[in-house]
Parts: C-alpha cells; sequence; structure tokens
C-alpha cells in the first residue's frame, strides 16, 4: 500500500493497485474495501475504528449519499450504513466491481 | 444492593440501535432503577425481571458498543463490565448478547469477541420479525450450532417478544450449577485482542459461519436505502428538514390552542369552586392566588409539551435524527462541531438536561464540552411557556400567507435565534480548539423503521408525568413560598398602594428594578425572575401570583395574557421574550452540567456568559424597539 500522508491529494488507480480511495467512488457503484491507508496517531485511531465498524478487507461497500459543500458521506458496508467525514472517507482503499478482489496480498 | 443478595443477575450488552433498550424495557417492565456507575457519569440501568414462576432475575442494561475497543466513556464501561474491571459491580452469572438480525453480520463480531472473555453467554437474536420479512429466515439451531453459544429468537417491539429468552433463563439461572459456575478465572485480558488483524480474523470467522448457514452475502437495494436517496439527497434532504423542523413548531403553536383553552377553562372553573367553597381571607388567597393560579398558569402549557416531545420521540424513534444529524454535520463542522452534536442539542429543545446527558455520546472531549455549554441556548420546553404567554398577548394573530400564522413565525423565529446564538458561540470558542484537523464522525445509520406507538405512549407518559410532578411538587411549593412574600407584612392601616409592594417580595423587586429598569423590567418581572431559577416556567406561576396578589382580586387563575397586556409595553414584552432567549437562570441545568463535567468552572462560565447575553440582547431590544415606536 502507498504511503499517503494528505489524505486531500487523489491518487488514481494503476494496473498494478486498481484501488481507489472512497471519496472518489462514484455513487452508488459497487465496489471492495482493500484495506486502510495505514497513517500515525490519529489515522491509526481512525483505522482500527472503521474496522469495528465493518470496513474491512473484502467487504462490499458503496456511497449511498454525498452530502452538499464537501459534507459528509452516507456509505453502506458489512450491512451497515455509516455517516463518514470527507478526511475519514479518504483512508478508506477501495476496488469498485462486483466480485471481491482477492485480499491475500493486503491484509 | 443487600435485597439484591442471592438474586440471579444478568447483563444485556450488545451494539448500539439493536434493539437492546426495547428488549430491557419489555424484560422489566416499569421495574427499573436509573443510577451511575461508580466515578463515571454513565447511566446505569438495571432492572427485576419476576419471571412466570414468581422468582426475580436482576438485569443491567449495559451501554450498547461495536467492540470491546472502548472510544466513549459508555463504552469503557461497558467492556470493563465485561473484563471484570469495574471493582463495585458484581458479576452477571449470564451475558445476554443482543444482536440485531438484520444485521447479523456486523454484530457477530461482537459476539466472537465476547467468548474470548470467558463469560457465559445467550445469544438474543432480535428483530427477527423484521428479518423475516426482509425474507431473511435464520435457522436458529444451525446457528447456535455454528456459534457454539445458545440462541433465542426475540421480538424487542412485541409483548410477548420475550417470552422465550424469559422461559430460558428461567431454566438456565434455576439449574444448580449455574451458581458453582464462576469461572475460574478471567481469561487473560491480553488475549482480547482488538487490534485491525484480529477483527480481520474474527470477521472471516463470521463470514464462513453465515455462509455455512446459507445466509445470502448482500440483500441489494434494501427499503431504507431508497428512502435515503430522497432524504439525505443533497438539495432535497436540507429543505425536507426545513420542512419538518417548520411543521413541528407551526404544530406546537395551532394544534395545541383547543386544548389550551379547554385547560384554561377548567382551572378558571377550579378557582371558581374554591372561591365559592373557602370563606375570604388568608387561606382563600393562598388556595386561590397561589396553588391554582400557580401551577394553572404552568398546566395551561401542557399541551404544547406533548406536541413537541411527540415529535421528537417520532423522529427518534423512526431513525431520521440522525440522518439530520449527517444534513447538518457541514454545517456544524463550520463552528467546529460535528453533526454527532445535533441529537443533544435537538434534545435540548425538550430540556437542556437529558440534552446535557446525551453529550455522552460525542468522543472528542472538546466537541462535548462545547455542546454542553451551547445546549442550553437551545430553547428548552420550558421556556415555551414564556414564549407562548407573551406571544399570545402581544403578537396579534394574523394569517400571514399559506395558512402560516404571525404567531408561529415570530415562535419560530425565537427558537432561530437561539440556534444562531448557539452557533455564534461555537465559533468563538473554536478559536480556543488546540487540536488541529476535523474530528471523525463515524455514525450509524440505522434502519428506519415505524415508530411503535407503544414505544411513543410511554415516552410520552413518562414525559407528563415528570411535568405534572415538578408541577405539583417543586412549582407549586415555590408559589405558595412566593405566595407567603408577598403577603407578609401585612401593610399597616392606611397605606394607599397594592399591599404587595410593601411586602417582602415588593421590596425585593423594588431593589432587583434597579438592575433590570435599563431593559425595561417592572418589579414584578424582577421578582417573578427568582423563582424562576429553579425551574424557568415557574416565571409564569410566579407572575400569576404577583399579578393576582396585586390586583383588586376579581382576577383569577388564566387571566395573565389581558393583565399584562394592560400592565406592559411592547418593549418591555420584547425585551423579556429576548432575555429568554438566553436566559441563564435554570438551576437544574447548571447541576447537570456540574455533575457531567466534575468541574465547578464550566457551570460558572455558562451562567456567567448567559446573563451577560441574555442582558445585552433585552437591553438592546428595548432600546430598539422604543426607538422604532417612537417611544424614547
Amino acid at each position: 500500500m502507498r504511503p499517503q500522508s494528505d489524505p486531500t491529494v487523489l491518487s488514481q488507480p494503476t494496473p498494478d493497485d486498481p484501488s481507489i480511495d472512497l471519496l472518489q467512488m462514484p455513487l452508488r457503484q459497487e465496489g471492495y474495501v482493500v484495506g486502510m491507508t495505514a497513517g500515525d496517531g490519529v489515522h491509526a485511531d481512525l483505522a482500527g475504528r472503521l474496522g469495528e465498524l465493518g470496513f474491512l478487507p473484502g467487504e462490499p461497500i458503496q456511497v449511498i449519499a454525498k452530502a452538499s459543500f464537501g459534507g459528509p458521506l452516507a456509505v453502506r458496508v458489512a450491512g451497515g450504513t455509516f455517516a463518514l467525514r470527507q478526511v475519514e472517507a479518504a483512508t478508506v482503499r477501495v476496488v469498485l466491481g462486483r466480485q471481491a478482489p482477492s485480499t491475500a496480498g493486503l491484509v | 444492593m443487600s435485597t439484591d443478595q442471592g438474586i440471579p443477575l444478568i447483563a444485556l450488552v450488545g451494539n448500539p440501535n439493536c434493539g437492546k433498550s426495547a428488549l430491557f424495557n419489555l424484560l422489566t417492565g416499569s421495574r427499573q432503577k436509573v443510577a451511575n456507575y461508580a466515578g463515571v457519569t454513565v447511566e446505569r440501568k438495571a432492572g427485576r425481571l419476576v419471571n412466570p414462576q414468581g422468582r426475580p432475575i436482576q438485569v443491567l442494561d449495559l451501554p450498547g458498543t461495536y467492540s470491546l475497543h472502548a472510544r466513549t466513556p459508555d463504552e469503557q464501561v461497558t467492556c470493563d463490565y465485561v473484563l471484570g474491571r469495574l471493582p463495585h459491580e458484581p458479576r452477571a452469572s449470564l451475558l445476554v448478547v443482543v444482536v440485531d438480525a438484520t444485521h447479523l453480520k456486523r454484530q457477530l463480531r461482537l459476539v466472537m469477541q465476547l467468548k474470548r472473555t470467558g463469560h457465559r453467554l445467550v445469544v438474543a437474536l432480535n428483530m427477527v420479525d423484521l428479518a423475516r420479512r426482509h425474507g431473511r429466515v435464520i435457522d436458529r439451531t444451525q446457528l447456535s450450532a455454528a456459534l457454539g453459544v445458545p440462541v433465542i429468537e426475540t421480538v424487542g417491539i412485541q409483548s410477548d417478544g420475550a417470552a422465550a429468552l424469559i422461559r430460558y433463563l428461567t431454566e438456565t439461572l434455576a439449574a444448580p450449577e449455574s451458581a458453582v459456575e464462576a469461572p475460574a478465572a478471567l481469561g487473560p485480558v491480553a488475549s482480547v485482542r482488538m487490534d485491525m488483524d484480529s477483527q480481520i480474523v474474527d470477521q472471516r470467522a463470521v463470514d464462513a459461519l453465515l455462509q455455512s448457514l446459507g445466509y445470502p452475502r448482500d440483500s441489494g437495494v434494501s427499503g431504507s436505502e431508497r428512502i435515503d436517496r430522497v432524504v439525505l439527497h443533497p438539495i432535497v434532504g436540507p429543505l425536507l428538514l426545513l420542512a419538518i423542523l417548520f411543521l413541528v413548531f407551526q404544530a406546537v403553536f395551532s394544534w395545541a390552542q383547543p386544548f389550551m383553552s379547554a385547560i384554561s377553562s377548567a382551572i378558571a372553573w377550579v378557582a371558581a369552586g374554591v372561591m365559592s367553597v373557602v370563606p375570604p381571607g388568608l387561606f382563600r388567597s393562598l388556595l386561590v392566588d397561589g396553588v391554582v393560579a400557580g401551577a394553572g398558569a404552568v398546566l395551561v402549557f401542557l399541551p404544547q409539551i406533548i406536541i413537541l416531545f411527540a415529535f421528537i420521540l417520532l423522529l427518534e424513534d423512526s431513525g431520521y435524527l440522525p440522518r439530520a444529524a449527517f444534513l447538518l454535520d457541514r454545517m456544524m463542522g463550520g463552528v467546529g462541531l460535528s453533526g454527532r452534536s445535533f441529537i443533544p442539542l435537538l434534545s435540548s429543545f425538550a430540556c437542556a438536561v437529558p440534552g446535557v446527558m446525551a453529550t455522552r455520546t460525542i468522543p472528542n472531549p472538546r466537541d462535548r464540552l462545547v455542546t454542553i455549554l451551547i445546549a442550553p441556548l437551545m430553547t428548552c420546553s420550558a421556556r415555551l411557556p414564556i414564549y407562548a404567554l407573551l406571544i399570545g398577548a402581544f403578537i396579534p394573530s394574523h394569517t400571514l400567507a399559506f395558512g402560516v400564522d404571525l404567531q408561529g413565525v415570530v415562535l419560530f423565529l425565537l427558537y432561530l435565534l437561539g440556534v444562531l446564538s448557539a452557533f455564534f458561540v461555537a465559533l468563538l470558542l473554536k478559536g480556543f480548539r488546540r487540536q488541529s484537523g476535523a474530528a471523525p464522525l463515524q455514525m450509524e445509520l440505522p434502519s428506519y423503521h415505524w415508530p411503535s406507538a407503544r414505544h411513543l405512549v410511554r415516552g410520552l407518559l413518562q414525559r407528563v408525568e415528570i411535568f405534572l410532578k415538578r408541577v405539583g411538587s417543586i412549582i407549586v411549593s415555590l408559589m405558595v413560598l412566593l405566595w407567603f412574600l408577598s403577603s407578609v407584612p401585612s401593610p399597616p392601616v392606611g397605606y394607599v398602594g397594592p399591599a404587595i409592594q410593601w411586602s417582602y417580595a415588593g421590596r425585593l423587586g423594588a431593589w432587583l428594578l434597579h438592575v433590570f429598569a435599563p431593559i425595561g423590567f417592572n418589579w414584578q418581572i424582577s421578582v417573578a425572575l427568582i423563582p424562576g431559577l429553579a425551574a424557568r416556567e415557574v416565571a409564569i406561576g410566579a407572575l400569576g401570583t404577583v399579578y393576582a396578589l396585586g390586583a383588586t382580586g376579581s382576577d383569577v387563575a388564566g387571566q395573565l395574557a389581558p393583565l399584562i397586556q394592560r400592565a406592559w409595553t411592547l418593549p418591555t414584552a420584547l425585551s423579556l421574550l429576548a432575555w429568554y432567549v438566553f436566559a441563564p437562570q435554570c438551576v437544574s441545568t447548571l447541576a447537570v452540567v456540574r455533575r457531567e463535567t466534575n468541574s465547578w468552572w464550566v457551570p460558572a462560565t455558562m451562567a456567567g456568559y448567559q446573563f451577560a447575553m441574555a442582558y445585552g440582547a433585552a437591553w438592546l431590544t428595548y432600546q430598539l424597539s422604543r426607538w422604532a415606536l417612537g417611544i424614547a
């Protein structure tokens, strides 16, 4: 996983790593979680908490709504729906598609 | 606690929004005791269940948590309890893990974690009716075999929904080995690992388990999701929210009217009845001017308070409140708060006390403190009687457009003023924030469901009971005290002015007038503000008493509005309205803030800044309206 200290810098998917972050995910498209952007301090804690809510590799994920003016996202994951702020959403890496990618190398 | 010796204890654990509280209510009915856990301000809800054989079982309702890794004080209590770190709490002989059958996947992970704590478990598979309606039939025996834990189906919102669980508890706890089967030692706490890897391991285990049961992997678009497409829409959503809030405030004013007139006439009838039975004198004055006038003036507002609470309960039950928080998060972020602060703030529209207590769900300590400080600026229902009286007396009922009444608009504006000033204060406090970066939101948006009528009625009855108890105890006793101060000492023979001006209350009012005259208050208002410290709505009853005693005697309860219409100028009325937008005086709020923050400076700061704002706003309103009306 590539290091990404500034979550506002958007990364483009590449053939090596087709993952994008949750912020870039188009509305109501299906995808899968592949991991969290590892960070330090607050972000590590954030990732742990998101994991507890169900943001774990292999989980199907979908953005169902985006609030206006840069507000939060409503995200459906692992059978629950959660509101995440943009900074939080930026830490979640996803891959678009119906089928779960092999997560063996990512864990 | 000594009476609880020998009575078996069970504890309920579960995710937030799993229907645990409804199940707890179902198990214990009205036999509940709410207190705090030792040393922390987390609500400890305990109750007693009496099984069909008449044997009691103690039930402890632990705060909801997603995992055994706590982030909020509430979750900390649950984790500490489960891990045996709360020395004052007796260990439960059985943990009932409440699991929402419609969100099985996420919730089973908590079961996995709890299994490692060494507690004896039973899973209460809750909301099975909903899951069935979604076409999900869960084989209880298979699930139980796969988990290695007994599984019982429950429906928390059905009156007999816990029958199977009660039967299970009765059998299990009656068995002799349950008393002996105290675990030798709690598994080492370190074994309850909470890092990402162990979460993934648990998730894989749950996945495999559900797959072996033939549980569908994803359910497609649910009804909740379809509703969310509208409710969370970036343009439609906020408009809908605004419309809902406006409807609430219109309803509070217009729907309540016929009920209020009915109560008003009932009070006048009671007063007339007392007058006809009791001979004139001090005692009759106490009954009519003190008790009936005082209590009556407050009681009139019961219909409005019921309507407001009904709306709040409906919005809460249906699952709309977290959506409102979602829509408002960006705006709240602008003043340094998060959408999470919305729910405590909305509760504060009913009363700041539960609002301040609801801030416990805010994980960020700074956000929590700011939310506590601004919560009393939300217009609580105790201020409603005052607004209603003044608006009714001074603002003409005049239909503007679309059936919208001017009185309703003024009420809405007063509420709005409270909200805007709260944002203003939060914005000022934003400057003091030390940490950088936005706090996380991570708020669950639970599935929508139809509010249960039983739950709504129960909640409303609780509110009515609290309100009537306040009227019955605090308010009436303060009214009697005020009546006493307003009647004693009697003026000397030959004194020409109203008797009350000679009394203690009259003298106190005259002294307070030095402070309050610049903002247009007369001595009657100044006196009424003092008992209003105990509860804001008492100020109305106090005005009722002061004016009833000051008047010629023919005026009785329920006639306050025409009286003040004659006695006050419009600037005075507007100034009092402005005062009450900020009104610092409410002892219960200050007490709960003291308790929740465990500090004196927070309530002191709160009282200080609110007094300053109230005085400033009232002064400005008074001077500006005098100038506008050409009085000055």
